[in-house]
């Protein structure tokens, strides 16, 4: 008996409805995209539809453990709570800090940052949406006195000039941008232009790329808006009747930047590009702006979204369809989180700790006299402050910041410096769990219940349709009963999700009267059977209007106290930090297309890793000349904070003296490919978000004599290297190796000889491989492949092999299937097509996107690899 | 058929001369009067199935290819157990030990060879064996049915086969070899190693790196003295050395016999109308064991002497697959000349499977293989063509891939 639940993927800001079916009695789910759901209408990304490959109890953290010791709930609970008060009543609140994540549901948000400004009276409460979004929010307040998002994604639809800045979303938010490639292919007229340093997956769609200097942003939208006053572009009527400080903004831009040729210089573009982009611009009154991390990850973001959003303001373009600036959030729950006041410096429902009056309200509808006076210390900060002693105790819940915070050295002694580190997560090991006091095992995706608010304001719920495994509990019942635990059971006593929900939506319309944007009073009294069955609904939600609201700011009223937008007087910088004769590479990072952030959960799915499975940084060609560096060959990325052992990859989108690695690997995952290492913590210094796209550093090869490749089923002693990357594919620890000394094929069968009785061997001194099956019984325990360079094996069909009895050693040893297997780079991980394929299907004449689809199926999913078709197909031709 | 037919005498029925008259039936019945003098006195047989037969694994009637039945239905005169003693080139005429002559146009030799013997003090008692013909056969299998101890000098594939059909008629075997590793010529010392433990499982015993020095016994054996000073105790010694070409008639016509009889691509003597084939005759330097150049020499000089125009033989290197007591063994290559090769080595412990092949200069040189040789003709093929191999690991795993 087949069930179906709709829920919410996971992953990105995009917030795409799943349809999970589970079969009654067995293990077996299925995800789809949910028909139903206004961000994705069915589809769904690479990542969404492997979502099942990384459920279950494998890896799962499952019992609380204190000190090391696994213990009951109540012991963990009890442990927290003394430890808590007993840092308070010595060192005061200003000593304890949560630090939660974008992960994290509503709900579970929701009580911890109200026991935090609320009842501890501290607000050292801050996200992980600090690295992510901060910017956009400080933006976002300064412009329109909210952190309001004014537009939605069926803006993106109908603009005729989509302007993307700061953002692969091919990769990132593949949903969406499907939706803008359908849009485009319906009104081939529309116009989409792409701003990135690098030219990406996105940047095939684009009508005219601008690889602009990286961090040269502000100059360009500085530009903008001092050529729109110059050509009398501006809606002078809007600006008249809708906004403030217009003219301060306008003459500093014009004073500044109103020589294009002088601009175009700035951002290392050519002056006809340049105007291209302004004449378009100028032209188009239907023109969305999408902005994300190149944008907010800079020291000086929120002056670079502001010159966006000057711009906007400037024509009018805003509250309209198809007319809008539209910050994608980078976190599937990264607006829900300032919708609680999850940041450091907000209060819940969008209100501010420096307004008394919102302190006043909030003091009263918690019946609570500790409310905080003053903003907490943002992500950066607060780690600062443990390693020098200020706080002393520290909860960490769904995120993982010995990996994703700068300078992550330094937050690795600031952890170990900290008296108390308890830690949430629903995986059994990652860098910061290594670190942890308490570790407390969190439900996860499937098992928790409650709602998440994607990009465009639109509140979907996560459904559970697992059981919780072991002592697994949702992170608001742990927040709930240590509160409990402190005295504070009134406020606390909660017995579902849906309850928090209520009064969150409560709190939200309380003495409201549309002057916060964020009111989801119409949602307040929802009984627990409709919040069961709430539909998507995009916010604000006023009791007046419980459909929702597409469209913010149509009546060209603001949040400010005069309801005028106010235009801000931005101040263009180049990136904070500049390449020099040691460190002549600028380092860019990112995501990459089939993973999530640290990998802890699409770490676990073997086809997600098939894309891209080794940590890398890509380079142009005519940089890895000059370096002496071929593709695939390991080097070291370095500066005075930290180095990274990596892959080069040729990426010939890079501009020469850029480089660009991925976010994902970290310590579980690779011996040293944490880019956040590398990072310094330079953050902007209004929204304290750091500056993860600039990074000067120096490359060097790193010469490896042997390379391997280990398939072992429990994790083994290494031999002596200098690189390795693990993974876990179906049972299998997957290890790549490479180090100087070549190990003999003695050495390695006695470093191994406790897991294996029997050994299949290659033996080739003189050539340096060595191929290694190891038995137990009948049973294969360990493969390993060693040879000079990365060895080459047809990973899916090893992975089913290696416990195929049929087959003998030496057929295993080969690592690919006797009629010769293909191990020529993955391009579509839905339907597993790999380029040998794709270009057999090319030269049989199938020489359209379209056309290759309906040969090979690639791209007929997700359609996240439709850039990578498309460039095989440009590749092609041109040979 | 104007005037009488032309006289074709053969002397030696081994499987040299059956396999040429097959190839004459084939393509000129007519055309000689054909007679066929052999020493032993069984018919046409195949000796390659010696062991099987000794072993119990093959009869009588699958031993014997050629029976006397077949000759008369060919009128080929078959004069068989008397063996000719002098050939007289002049009058073109051969004497048997019992006196009959026979007369002839053309002359082929097809002696073949006889078993090469160690003259060790005490090899002249009884119970001190050749393995070679038919009649050794079934003296052997007598030998056998009294059981007890039996030593097998020589351990290449005749001694290993004989081995092997006497331990499976119930007599405990003992191997000597002389050299470090069994089978040396076709194997290398880790295959070498891994057949002599295979065998002792099935219960043979190896006794490797020894010289024999003398057999001790009263008349009849008791047993092999090595030369460390180790006492083999034995009912039966099998001399299982190799072969010696047979060339004394040869000799006493005056043929040019360096070690075999001299022949050219086209089998002929340095005397006109005489021919010869098989284990008796050498092409240059080469010498001939295996059945397979054989049937080529036989297939050319059936087509000289009906006068079609044959290109001559042309050296074939070939592959030795064998199977010893059920193991599968594969050899290709010389492996007596591997200086300065480069090698790799599967061995698999669990399946008891081992390869190993050789390259000079990114070519396959040699390939020897233990316990699964499925993919040695291609190995064989490969070595044939001198095809540059680009990842040698990549071959040894598997022939096909490359």
């Amino acid at each position: 008996m087949t069930a179906c639940i709709n829920s919410t993927c996971p992953y990105c800001g995009v917030g795409c409805g799943v349809t999970v079916s589970t079969i009654a009695g067995t293990e077996s789910v299925s995800v789809q995209g949910d028909q139903q759901h206004p961000a994705n209408q069915g589809r769904l990304c690479v990542k969404g539809s492997a979502l099942a490959d990384t459920i279950g109890v494998n890896a799962r953290l499952l019992q609380p453990q204190v000190d090391g010791e696994e213990v009951s709930w109540v012991k963990a609970l009890d442990s927290i709570a003394t430890r808590m008060r007993k840092t308070i009543d010595e060192h005061g609140p200003e000593s304890v800090a949560f630090y939660v994540s974008g992960q994290l549901l509503t709900e579970d948000y929701y009580v911890a940052n109200k026991l935090m400004k609320g009842f501890i009276g501290s607000a050292n409460i801050d996200t992980n949406s600090r690295l992510c979004m901060s910017t956009a929010v400080a933006a976002h307040k300064r412009a329109f006195g909210s952190d309001t998002v004014p537009g939605c994604y069926e803006d993106l639809e109908l603009a005729d000039l989509l302007v993307i800045t700061g953002s692969n979303m091919a990769w990132t938010h593949p949903v969406v941008y499907q939706r803008i490639v359908a849009a485009k292919k319906a009104r081939p007229n529309m116009r989409v232009l792409v701003i990135d340093p690098r030219r990406t997956a996105t940047a095939e769609l684009a009508d005219l790329h601008l690889a602009i200097t990286p961090g040269s942003d502000g100059y360009l939208f500085d530009g903008l808006l001092a050529w729109l006053i110059s050509q009398r572009a501006i809606d002078s009527r809007y600006i008249l009747a809708h906004t403030e400080e217009y003219l301060t903004a306008a003459r500093a831009s014009l004073a500044r930047s109103s020589d294009p040729l002088a601009v175009a210089a700035r951002c290392g573009i050519s002056v006809d590009d340049l105007l291209t982009f302004y004449r378009w611009y100028c032209d188009t009154p239907r023109t969305v702006t999408v902005f994300s991390q190149g944008i907010n990850q800079s020291a000086s973001g929120v002056d670079k979204a502001g010159a966006i959003l000057n711009c906007h303001l400037a024509c009018g373009r805003i509250g309209k369809p198809g007319a809008t600036p539209f910050s994608i959030t980078g976190q599937p729950n990264a607006m829900g989180g300032r919708e609680v006041g999850g940041l450091a410096n907000q209060l819940a429902a969008h209100m501010d700790i420096d307004n008394p009056q919102h302190r006043d309200l909030l003091s009263r509808f918690w019946d609570s006299d500790r409310i905080v006076e003053k903003p907490g210390l943002k992500a950066v900060d607060l780690f600062d402050a443990m390693a020098d002693g200020r706080i002393r105790f520290v909860w960490i819940m769904a995120t993982n910041p010995l990996v994703s915070l700068p300078d992550a050295n330094r937050v690795r002694k600031a952890l170990a410096a900290c008296d108390c580190v308890v830690v949430s997560d629903c995986v059994d090991d990652t860098d910061t769990l290594r670190l942890a006091d308490i570790k407390l095992p969190a439900a996860g995706w499937g098992e928790k219940d409650g709602t998440v608010t994607n990009s465009e304001r639109c509140i979907s719920r996560q459904r559970a349709f697992m059981p919780m495994p072991g002592q697994a509990r949702p992170d608001w019942w742990a927040v709930c009963e240590v509160a409990k635990r402190l005295g504070f059971g009134q406020a606390f006593n909660f017995e579902s999700a849906a309850a928090i929900f209520r009064e969150h939506a409560a709190l939200s319309a309380f003495e409201n009267k549309g002057r916060r944007d964020f009111d989801i009073g119409g949602l307040a009294r929802l009984k627990d059977a409709e919040y069961e069955s709430m539909a998507p609904v995009q916010w604000p939600v006023p009791s007046s209007r419980r459909q929702g609201t597409a469209r913010m700011f149509v009546d060209g009223r603001f949040f400010t106290p005069n309801g005028r937008a106010c235009f801000v007087d931005v101040t263009p910088k180049p990136a904070a930090q500049r390449c020099d004769a040691q460190h002549p590479f600028m380092l860019n990072t990112g995501r990459i297309r089939d993973q999530w952030h640290t990998m802890t959960r699409t770490g676990r799915s073997a086809r997600l890793l098939q894309h891209i499975a080794e940590p890398f940084v890509e380079l142009h060609e005519a940089d890895m000349h000059s370096l002496g560096v071929s593709e695939d060959q390991l080097v070291r990325v370095h500066n005075s904070l930290g180095e990274c052992v990596v892959r080069v990859r040729r990426q010939d989108g890079q501009t020469p003296g850029t480089a660009f690695m991925p976010i994902h690997w970290n310590d579980c995952f690779a011996s040293a490919a944490r880019v956040d290492s590398l990072v310094a913590s330079v953050c902007d210094p209004i929204s304290g978000q750091p500056a993860f796209k600039q990074t000067p550093v120096a490359i060097s090869p790193l010469r490896s004599d042997w390379q391997a490749l280990l398939f072992s089923r429990t994790a083994l002693p290494l031999p002596k290297n200098h690189y390795w990357c693990r993974r876990e594919q179906a049972g299998w620890q997957v290890l790549l190796m490479a180090g100087a000394r070549r190990p003999t094929l003695a050495e390695l069968k006695q470093l191994w000889a406790s897991e294996v009785d029997t050994w299949a061997e290659l033996d080739d001194e003189q050539g340096g491989d060595i191929r290694l099956v190891g038995y137990a019984g009948s049973e294969v325990r360990c493969w390993l492949s060693l040879r000079l360079d990365r060895p080459e094996v047809d990973e899916s069909w090893l992975l089913t092999s290696l416990t195929d009895v049929e087959l003998n050693a030496r057929e295993l040893a080969r690592g690919m299937p006797a009629t010769g297997g293909d191990r020529s780079p993955l391009i579509c991980s839905c339907h597993q097509v790999r380029t040998a394929r794709l270009q057999t299907a090319i030269a049989e004449g199938h020489c359209t996107v379209e056309a290759l689809g309906a040969c090979t199926r690639a791209g007929t999913n997700c359609g996240s690899c439709i850039p990578e078709l498309k460039q095989l197909l440009v590749v092609s031709a041109v040979a | 058929m104007a005037g009488p037919r032309s006289r074709l005498l053969i002397i030696g029925n081994g499987m040299a001369a059956t396999r040429l008259l097959d190839e004459l039936l084939l393509r000129d019945a007519g055309r000689f009067a054909i007679t066929v003098i052999g020493e032993e006195s069984a018919p046409g047989y195949n000796r390659i199935l010696l062991s099987p037969w000794l072993a119990g694994e093959k009869t009588n009637e699958q031993v014997i290819t050629h029976d006397h039945a077949w000759y008369y239905r060919h009128g080929i005169r078959l004069y068989t157990g008397d063996p000719v003693v002098t050939i007289d080139h002049e009058k073109k005429q051969a004497t048997t030990q019992s006196g009959a002559v026979f007369s002839w146009d053309k002359l082929v030799l097809a002696t073949g060879s006889r078993a090469a013997r160690l003259r060790l003090p005490g090899h002249e008692q009884d119970g001190v064996v050749a393995f070679r013909t038919l009649a050794d056969a079934e003296l052997l299998q007598a030998a056998a049915k009294r059981s007890g101890k039996a030593v097998v000098i020589g351990g290449g594939l005749l001694g290993l086969e004989a081995a092997w059909g006497l331990c499976r008629l119930g007599m405990a075997v003992t191997v000597v070899h002389n050299c470090d590793w069994l089978m040396n010529r076709q194997l290398d010392q880790e295959a070498g190693e891994l057949l002599a433990a295979s065998l002792q499982s099935r219960g043979i015993s190896v006794c490797v790196s020894a010289n024999s020095d003398h057999f001790t016994g009263d008349g009849h054996v008791t047993g092999l003295m090595l030369a460390d000073g180790r006492h083999l105790p034995c009912d039966l010694a099998v001399m299982a050395l190799g072969i010696v070409p047979e060339v004394s008639l040869a000799k006493s016509m005056g043929l040019n016999c360096p070690r075999a009889i001299a022949v050219d691509a086209w089998l002929r003597t340095s005397l006109s109308d005489v021919f010869a084939l098989g284990e008796c005759c050498q092409i240059d330097d080469e010498f001939f064991g295996m059945v397979a150049p054989i049937y080529q020499q036989a297939k050319v000089l059936a087509g000289l002497l009906c006068g079609v125009n044959d290109p001559g033989y042309c050296r074939e290197t070939l592959p030795t697959r064998l199977k010893v007591s059920g193991i599968d063994v594969f050899s290709a290559g010389d492996l007596s000349a591997l200086e300065g090769c480069r090698t790799l080595a599967w061995r698999d412990a669990q399946a008891g499977h081992y390869r190993r092949l050789w390259f000079r200069r990114h070519q396959l040189v040699a390939a020897v293989m233990f316990g699964e040789v499925d993919d040695g003709a291609a190995y064989f093929e490969l070595i044939e063509q001198g095809r540059p191999i680009r990842n040698p690991a990549e071959l040894l795993f598997s022939a096909e891939a490359a």
